[in-house]
């Protein structure tokens, strides 16, 4: 479904990625874990087609990525740190737009369909700016599973939510894992993650420093690996 | 991308609606730059006539700039989405254009009736061709401020940089827009057609070169 082959980006002078590549497959759930500036949100970025890698190349769904391939953005389902919603707009808009903007049929039962399922139907209709941060936070969620993507990227989506508001994220992660789709998550919530992930990466200074099934993983040799890189593979 | 467009216009159409943040504010400065024009400037239709014209395209490009160089603003909110979605970019900058335009055009409708008013100095006669002159010059004010709004919406020195932009780059558009109007005032009349060609000639350099370039405006 990804295959990432020496993915390079640089950032006027800063080396953010030094050549990352690595595989995912349908159904797989990958876990993203290292230390602030790491470069997992700049992978991200390249992953959800919002940047250009300056060198190395992205293979999605089987086709070379690009920028401006709609079709493939289409495929793709993205949150990141903030949740992605205007919040001058009610809950119940914020989807509509965004089914719109995605050509969704029956958008207005979708909307509120997908509002249900993440437990914001009672707030529809009131303005985002009211919400809390993890109500923004679920609406982001229900934006980001709205048109059923393939691939979900995620950065650090348990931010700002409360626990049953975790519980129906990893539920909702592992279901779309579970038809068939595939995850990347990027997160520090390790106990969490490794709880719901099938696979584990971990970048540091710009490369994959480790990566592997969690099952084949022993939890001393992940601890030691992601201790080093929190340790020091980040800012510097 | 008219489609993905027209949802994004509402959607920036209903914000401006419920918070009034971009007009409102803009209309309150212009406002209040004209009183300050008719306190300061005390010489009666004679001594101001001549001044007018720069007057009033200042007093609606210094306006306009606080709600166009905010229009962009609101995109900091979700606008990695909007990249993110499957549409053209293009279509995001025409419903900011779009906003822009509208925001100008209603500011330009307070605004000059209200120099008029507290300047002394009677509109142009020919109504229509000043009308044309307005409507150029919106639309010129609106697709830069777009422009460079789009261009500036990620930098940290934001509040700066649009300033520093957008007011050298449509010194163009300033200099045709109060040249028409003079023209229309009966000085130098005969070089009306060029001014307003001038002016179309910016507005369209600065629809197209920024709709064509917006998917790689959004990747700087």
């Amino acid at each position: 479904m990804l295959e990432a082959r020496d993915l390079r980006l640089q950032l006027g002078d800063r080396r953010v990625l030094r050549g990352v590549s690595f595989t995912l497959g349908a159904g797989r759930c990958l876990a993203l874990f290292g230390a602030n500036g790491a470069g997992k949100t700049s992978l991200l970025s390249l992953l959800s087609l919002q940047r250009t890698p300056t060198a190395g190349s992205l293979s999605l769904f089987g086709g070379e990525a690009a920028v401006d391939d709609l079709a493939l953005r289409r495929r793709l389902g993205y949150l990141g740190h903030d949740p992605g919603v205007f919040l001058g707009l009610t809950g119940y808009e914020n989807l509509l737009l965004h089914a719109r903007l995605y050509r969704l049929q029956d958008v207005k039962e979708r909307a509120v369909e997908e509002l249900r399922r993440v437990g914001l139907a009672p707030f529809r209709h009131t303005l985002v700016r009211s919400y809390s941060a993890g109500m923004r936070q679920r609406l982001g969620l229900a934006r980001t599973l709205m048109h059923r993507p393939e691939l979900l990227l995620l950065d650090e989506p348990h931010q700002s939510l409360d626990r049953r508001g975790q519980e129906l994220l990893d539920r909702l992660v592992r279901e779309h894992c579970a038809a068939g789709g595939a995850a990347l998550l990027a997160t520090h919530e390790t106990e969490r993650a490794l709880g719901l992930a099938t696979d584990v990466m971990v970048l540091s200074r710009g490369r994959v420093s480790y990566m592997a099934p969690i099952a084949d993983t022993p939890r001393a040799t992940f601890e030691q690996v992601l201790g080093e890189a929190l340790g020091g593979g980040g800012l510097c | 991308m008219l489609r993905a467009a027209v949802w994004l216009f509402w959607k920036d159409l209903s914000l401006e609606l419920r918070g009034r943040e971009l007009l409102l504010p803009a209309a309150i400065f212009g406002l209040i730059i004209a009183m300050l024009y008719g306190f300061a400037f005390d010489g009666g239709q004679q001594v101001l006539r001549p001044m007018f014209p720069g007057l009033l395209w200042l007093g609606i490009f210094f306006s306009s700039f606080l709600a166009v160089g905010r229009a962009f603003g609101v995109e900091a909110e979700a606008g990695q989405q909007l990249l993110m979605a499957p549409i053209d970019r293009g279509a995001i900058f025409l419903s900011k254009l779009a906003l822009n335009i509208l925001l100008t055009l209603v500011l330009t409708a307070v605004l000059t009736p209200a120099f008029s008013l507290l300047l002394g100095v009677a509109l142009p006669h020919a109504t229509w061709l000043f009308l044309w002159t307005l409507v150029l010059g919106v639309v010129g004010f609106a697709a830069a401020g777009s422009a460079m709004g789009a261009l500036t919406v990620q930098t940290r020195l934001r509040e700066l940089l649009l300033p520093a932009l957008l007011l050298p780059f449509t010194s163009p558009l300033l200099l045709g827009a109060v040249n028409a109007t003079n023209a229309l005032y009966g000085k130098n009349p005969s070089q009306l057609g060029s001014w307003l060609w001038l002016m179309a000639a910016f507005d369209g350099i600065f629809t197209l070169v920024p709709l064509l370039l917006f998917e790689y405006l959004t990747e700087v």
